[in-house]
């Protein structure tokens, strides 16, 4: 059993390997105290950086080698320009409990050893408690995991780049406890309903379409064919403390991938959250952050029509214009819910916990093969035992006795949750399916609105329920590699990606067992 | 979507799908020409909306179809192919009904077929791949009529070469992912294919992801002196396609291929450089220790922090001792501060061997 560290502000002690070892330390007066931070993580290869500069001004670092692999869909995807930049932004909120950071990139993922190191670089002096790093997982920015290089045998990832955007990341979350003001928080929770048009057959006019039915789906919400998408837009608003209540930071939440471009795409940019902020900044002021929530299921935009209000038809699907409506009318939801007359909560509880490691048992033999590799970013290892464990071998008998498998039986990953007030946040390692954060908003009893913090600390990929799990494909997978699944005593196959790229049955068991304690504990 | 980075030889969606797992899945595979790649199917009650593709058939190579009829297909998928009107196409095409996500909708009323390119696998068709990407498709096509094992085995063998052959990297890589899962006893790549075969690994036409995916193969049968032809992609891969060589040779350690890297990152470019030493980390280059430590004595910052990267995946108690000492002694404050980080990291596990 590996060593498992739980620290619990509520209670105001942590715990390491089950001892006590200290309590957090008393700051303030308990009043609310919000920093902010942003800064620009755009890629800059060689061959781009006139069209940086020419796009943006100014002058442009050079920060990744080229070519820039584009994430998230299919290889060999090599950026051509820029659209908008992609950032990093943070909060940092001190109070009555403690001191939080979370951080948003506008990237595909986030490994859990490069937020390890970002935790190493972040000053001592900035004195954060719980350092969440999230990623949007957006498709349309550089190959931060490996594995949308050249082909499907290499790896798209710049290391360089990734040593630019952990210190960017520590940068940004210094500069934001170095600045911390006096600070109101305030909430509101809005309905995606009627943000797209329901006219595809797999838009059911939430602004967000179910792409893969899983199989007992459609008991679950026969109403739509089994699609399930999760229409909550959670918002989290910080102002000043003081009339006239500027904003400081305007955080929203909702579960969708930023792919509205398609696979097509090859210009950088953030995606729809690029115009939700921009709507959003244009309106309060301050920052605007977005945060992805449960998209696991393949939750996104690229089967949607959304009312183009210049042209009053719908807006051209894969296209800038497409994402700027979008996002603007998401934007305009939040506006039309949040309550700016309301002052805010000056002194809200501030309550956090998190689970490290938590392993996950490692299922799927092509993540073997992958991890045997290296394809993946080399630097996460697998574990055994709580060992770090990189053994790997050729286990199969002849004439399969060529596929290669790392043998360690864990990936490890981490959870959290946080609340401040009436607001609460349960931190998730990949891309969760909307069923399971309904079971984590239930656990949240007592908070008046629940956020999902996807990709948070780490991507690990799809969590889908266990009764929702389909075992052919990694238990036929010889018979995969080797074309012939029909022959595979388990029938029908299928290796859509929700199973083929997923660590195994085991995620969501592990995941859930981990988090729903500290959910718990804090409610 | 988190894909992995492996695919196998049918059902595996993961990256670009192989053209050997399109063409065992689909029902109709065909040669066309698109005639429309914007259009609409539109129905008034209930309505509905969903793009369509209209294209021509020019050949038929799967399926109940004829040359000259006009077919018509939804695309469905985690992205999907990009097409444009007036170019020649092989599509690859599924039964709607078959489909769990579009079976039951309305559009199964109206439209018959789904295309199972994803992730914009487009595969074009120019004058120069046409001949080999049909021949390939062909062969992929005709294994479920082998009977033999050495008939199996030989069409394989013709459709991976004429793929690697093409010159197309899209094509080439298909063939790779084939090769890279294939059992050594499957014969396709042999003695007798090296005329055709080492040329391509000094093909400047190919990106050197490609060849270097090729030397993995042939290294791994035995066909070729691995060590000394990883140091000639080193040395010979063009400026804009070094950092690709120097992140795949440095997964094949040999003392040639530490000498070149070391050289490299003792040279003047620091974005070689810094490559080197990220490369210079992994298994079997434990003798670059001291140059990666000179390293951390460069001027940028960026090679500095390859150099810390290196090290911390080095993992011996020597690279360790290396980074402590830059953790506390090291003039810059950022050095300092990113070496800690790595040893942060390293404590959660065991030193290596050296």
């Amino acid at each position: 059993m590996p060593p498992v560290r739980a620290l619990v502000s509520c209670l105001a002690v942590f715990l390491i390997s089950g001892s006590l070892v200290g309590a957090l330390p008393a700051r303030a007066n308990g009043d609310l105290r919000v920093g902010t931070c942003k800064r620009d993580i755009t890629p800059v290869s060689p061959a781009l950086q006139n069209a940086y500069e020419a796009r943006f001004g100014g002058t442009a670092l050079v920060n990744h080698s080229d070519p820039i692999f584009l994430a998230g869909f299919g290889t060999n995807r090599r950026a051509t320009g820029y659209h908008d930049r992609l950032w990093a932004r943070g909060v940092v909120i001190d109070g009555r409990g403690g001191r939080l950071a979370l951080v948003a990139l506008d990237l595909v993922g986030y490994f859990v050893n490069e937020v390890e190191t970002i935790r190493g670089l972040v000053a001592p002096a900035s004195g954060i408690d719980y350092l969440v790093v999230h990623s949007t997982h957006q498709h349309e920015g550089p190959d931060t995991l490996g594995l949308w290089g050249a082909n499907n045998l290499s790896s798209g990832i710049d290391f360089g780049y990734l040593d630019f955007v952990n210190a960017a990341v520590a940068e940004c979350v210094d500069e934001a406890a170095a600045n911390l003001q006096q600070a109101r928080v305030r909430y509101a929770t809005a309905h995606s309903t009627g943000l797209s048009l329901g006219t595809d057959p797999e838009d059911d006019g939430f602004g967000v379409s179910d792409g893969k039915v899983l199989v007992s789906d459609a008991s679950l919400a026969p109403a739509t064919q089994g699609r399930i998408v999760d229409p909550r837009l959670a918002t989290v608003q910080f102002t000043r403390r003081g009339p006239p209540f500027a904003v400081l930071a305007t955080l929203v939440n909702f579960g969708s991938h930023p792919e509205s471009l398609g696979s097509g795409n090859r210009i950088i940019t953030s995606d729809f959250p690029h115009f939700v902020r921009e709507r959003l900044e244009a309106q309060y002021g301050g920052l605007a952050i977005w945060v992805s929530g449960a998209l696991g299921v393949l939750q996104g935009p690229l089967d949607i029509d959304v009312l183009d209000p210049t042209t009053q038809g719908p807006a051209p699907r894969r296209s800038f214009r497409f994402a700027e409506v979008h996002g603007t009318q998401l934007a305009e939801r939040v506006i039309a819910t949040l309550d700016v007359k309301k002052p805010g909560h000056p002194a809200p509880a501030i309550a956090f916990a998190r689970t490290s490691p938590v392993a996950v048992r490692l299922d799927n033999p092509f993540f073997r093969l992958a991890a045997f590799q290296d394809v993946l970013n080399a630097r996460r290892t697998l574990f055994t035992n709580g060992v770090p464990d990189d053994s790997g071998g050729f286990p199969f008998p002849p004439p399969f006795n060529i596929i290669p498998q790392a043998f360690g039986e864990d990936v490890q990953t981490e959870v959290g949750a946080f609340r401040l007030g009436a607001g609460s946040f349960a931190v998730v390692p990949g891309e969760l399916d909307p069923q399971i954060g309904e079971t984590y908003r239930a656990a949240m009893t007592g908070a008046e609105h629940t956020f999902i913090v996807g990709l948070g600390n780490d991507e690990i990929g799809y969590q889908l329920p266990k009764p929702k799990w389909d075992d052919s494909c990694h238990s036929c997978f010889l018979f995969v590699l080797f074309g012939a699944e029909g022959d595979c005593p388990i029938q029908p196959v299928d290796c859509n990606t929700v199973f083929i790229n997923n660590v195994g049955q085991e995620v969501d068991p592990a995941v859930s067992g981990a988090l729903l304690p500290l959910l718990d504990a804090l409610h | 979507m988190a894909a992995a980075a492996v695919s196998g030889r049918a059902h595996v969606v993961a990256g670009t799908a192989p053209l050997s797992w399109l063409a065992a899945e689909a029902d109709g595979v065909v040669h066309a020409r698109i005639t429309d790649a914007s259009g609409w199917l539109v129905v008034d009650d209930p309505p509905l909306r969903r793009p369509v593709v209209r294209a021509r058939i020019l050949a038929v190579l799967k399926g109940r179809f004829e040359p000259g009829q006009s077919v018509r297909f939804a695309q469905h998928g985690h992205g999907t192919a990009e097409f444009a009107a007036g170019e020649e196409v092989l599509v690859f095409l599924r039964r709607l009904a078959s489909s769990r996500e579009l079976a039951d909708t309305g559009l199964a009323a109206h439209l018959e077929w789904v295309s199972l390119q994803e992730h914009d696998a487009k595969y074009a068709v120019s004058e120069a791949s046409r001949e080999k990407l049909f021949g390939a498709v062909r062969r992929y096509l005709t294994l479920p009529t082998l009977a033999e094992p050495e008939e199996r085995a030989a069409a394989l063998r013709r459709a991976t070469h004429d793929l690697l052959a093409s010159g197309d990297a899209r094509l080439a890589s298909s063939a790779l992912t084939d090769l890279a899962l294939a059992p050594d006893d499957l014969p396709l790549l042999r003695p007798v294919d090296l005329p055709q075969l080492e040329p391509l690994l000094a093909d400047a036409r190919l990106p050197v992801g490609i060849r270097a995916g090729l030397l993995v193969q042939l290294e791994r049968r035995g066909l070729v002196d691995g060590p000394a032809r990883w140091v000639a992609l080193l040395r010979d891969a063009p400026p804009t396609e070094r950092v690709a060589a120097i992140r795949a040779a440095g997964a094949h350690p040999s003392a040639g291929v530490t000498g070149e890297l070391v050289a490299i990152l003792g040279g003047e470019d620091p974005g070689l450089a810094a490559e080197a030493a990220v490369a210079l980390g992994a298994p079997g280059h434990a003798s670059a220790l001291a140059a990666l430590v000179e390293a951390l004595g460069r001027d940028d910052a960026r090679l500095r922090n390859a150099a810390i990267r290196g090290l911390g995946g080095m993992g011996t108690d020597a690279a360790r001792a290396a980074l402590r000492a830059a953790a506390t002694g090291h003039p810059d404050p950022a050095t300092r501060r990113r070496a800690r980080a790595e040893l942060r990291l390293a404590a959660t596990r065991p030193a290596e061997g050296e």
